[in-house]
């Protein structure tokens, strides 16, 4: 499977190749994949592109922990007090389908224009799918399951550990993956907007330079980590489920 | 729910990227009217003396309409983006623009063209808050100071001030992309930068009133004074399509100098009604105290060497420009003749 995934990467790169080479494709816009390649084999033993991959990767992964660790207890809490729970979901339903990106400008005047203010904003972005999910996660286990816990005189956290966290993992891990999704959309679209911070800086710098080839390596660079994050999310959720 | 969640999902995604795209400055769009020739143009911070005024008495007075042009505006964040936008094709000129990031666009092979001077010499102001302590150009050093965009004027100044200080000795600037002079107000006075940008006469009643602070001036930076620090950039392929046009606009633009500089007290009236400024006109008049009409010529175009010497020292070009780069980028050809 992941042969073939690769052959047909591989070849979707080649006709870009041809196509970019033999001027079909404008070289201004887009350049040659094996130059974008070898920028990205290069930008791995370059310092500075570490560094601001390495700011990108810290906002990413402070903002996925604020937002996956206070999206679980808040839909915990959401499940387990059904007052609040009935109370707040629509709320948070309903601040989930809005664009809070839009409330940047006021994140820049409480945190400063500095990266705290691009995690902050990707955190509260993120925590909201983290509290749905988890609430409804906690909501749909199935009710024989616990009776057969209860019946085998489990205590709480034993019926917590073994049937319900397995039962709720994949949805859970559903939002966790929605969360890290938007994390880091936020977070690069954030840098890319107003400048600051790593890889969307780059981005930005690169678009407004015209440096075509920079500008894919980051963009490339920036899909292997996405990709690199999803794995990971995916191995902690057979962890889980174990 | 779990496909309630999901559907919910798509459409956060979709917002998302919506308001991304909302950041991304607005394409031109605008329909043909009969006779008249369409013309799109991109210029940054359309509220400027030097940007917004010309197009706005353009309209007014009906010089495009009388020269057989339709003209139409994008509004960009300055610098690099207007020449982004004159790349990309959604305008056919970019007016006002830096040198610089003209420069670095070409060398990177953008096909494009500097077809005029635009403002000549550095016009810009930078302040503080009183509190803030800052008073003159050294105690920038080591700050936090805005500009409008990537290649900007504003860019160009804060990067040729922070290399005079290191010059003297001093820490260089942190400058930061905030955009035009009321976005550098919002982020000054909110502490997210130390001092930021602006044209006369922008903020001086604040000044007068004691409650910014001239920390510097553009006229201390540099020998600018006789450099075309923004210049009228056009695309290839609308010079070679309709050279014609071109000229006409430059024709346009050129009258259009001359009649606010003929007419100031007029020019203040378009100025403050089309651009909705709240400043009342004898403030906007102090503008003609800041600005001699020869500075706002279109030809010559003084000071090449000094723009491409700035595109290679902050970073805009990698080596300097061959003489058949310069006369392919510079083309003054498109100027109409006296």
């Amino acid at each position: 499977m992941w042969i073939v995934r690769i052959v047909m990467i591989a070849i979707f790169l080649a006709l870009v190749e041809v196509a970019v080479r033999t001027e079909i494709l404008n070289p201004f816009f887009v350049p040659e994949p094996s130059s974008v390649l070898a920028g990205m084999a290069s930008s791995v033993t370059d310092g500075d592109f570490l560094g601001m991959v390495a700011i990108t990767l810290g906002a990413v992964l402070l903002a996925f922990a604020i937002a996956g660790i206070a999206g679980v207890l808040l839909g915990f809490v959401l499940w387990r007090v059904r007052p609040l729970g009935d109370a707040y979901e629509p709320l948070v339903a309903a601040l989930f389908s809005s664009p809070i990106v839009l409330l940047y400008p006021i994140f820049l005047v409480i945190f400063g224009r500095n990266s705290a203010a691009i995690i902050a904003l990707a955190a509260l972005f993120a925590v909201l799918p983290t509290i749905l999910f988890t609430k409804q996660a906690l909501s749909a286990v199935n009710r024989t399951l616990l009776n057969v816990g209860r019946s085998l005189s489990m205590s709480s956290w034993n019926l917590f550990r073994h049937i319900m966290l397995p039962a709720a993992a994949p949805t859970i891990f559903t939002g966790l993956r929605i969360a890290l999704t938007y994390v880091l959309i936020v977070v690069v679209a954030m840098e890319y907007i107003l400048q600051i911070g790593g890889l969307g800086r780059l981005v930005a710098e690169s678009a407004l330079l015209f440096r075509a080839t920079d500008l894919y390596v980051s963009v490339g660079l920036i899909v292997v980590i996405s990709a690199a994050f999803i794995w990971l999310i995916n191995q902690l959720e057979r962890l889980a489920q174990r | 729910m779990r496909k309630t969640l999901t559907t919910m999902t798509t459409m956060t995604a979709l917002a998302t990227s919506l308001t991304v795209a909302a950041c991304s400055p607005p394409g031109s769009s605008g329909s043909e009217e009969e006779g008249l020739t369409q013309v799109n143009i991109a210029f940054s911070n359309p509220t400027i003396f030097t940007t917004g005024l010309p197009y706005y008495v353009a309209i007014d007075q009906g010089f495009y309409e009388d020269a057989g042009l339709q003209v139409e505006a994008t509004f960009t964040g300055g610098g690099a983006e207007t020449v982004q936008a004159v790349v990309s094709g959604s305008a056919d000129i970019g007016t006002e623009t830096s040198g610089a990031a003209a420069i670095g666009a070409y060398v990177e092979g953008a096909p494009i063209k500097i077809v005029s001077a635009s403002t000549t010499g550095l016009d810009l102001q930078w302040f503080a808050l009183p509190e803030s302590g800052l008073t003159d150009r050294s105690d920038l050093a080591g700050r936090r100071m805005g500009y409008s965009a990537t290649g900007s004027s504003s860019h160009i100044g804060v990067l040729a001030l922070s290399e005079l200080l290191e010059s003297e000795g001093l820490p260089p600037i942190q400058a930061e992309a905030i955009g035009g002079p009321p976005d550098n107000l919002t982020a000054v006075q909110t502490g997210q930068i130390d001092a930021g940008w602006t044209q006369p006469p922008f903020f001086l009643e604040e000044v007068a009133n004691g409650e910014l602070v001239l920390v510097a001036d553009g006229a201390e930076i540099g020998d600018y004074a006789d450099v075309a620090m923004r210049v009228n950039i056009a695309n290839i392929s609308f010079l070679e399509e309709d050279p014609d046009a071109a000229r006409t606009f430059l024709e346009v633009q050129q009258q259009s100098w001359d009649w606010i500089f003929d007419n100031p007290e007029e020019a203040v009236k378009i100025w403050q009604e089309s651009a909705d400024l709240e400043l009342t006109e004898e403030v906007l008049l102090t503008t003609f105290d800041y600005y001699e009409r020869e500075e706002l010529r279109i030809a010559p175009l003084d000071g090449q060497d000094v723009l491409i010497a700035d595109a290679v020292d902050f970073g805009f070009a990698e080596e300097p420009l061959t003489d058949e780069q310069v006369s392919e980028l510079f083309d003054l050809s498109y100027v109409p003749e006296d």
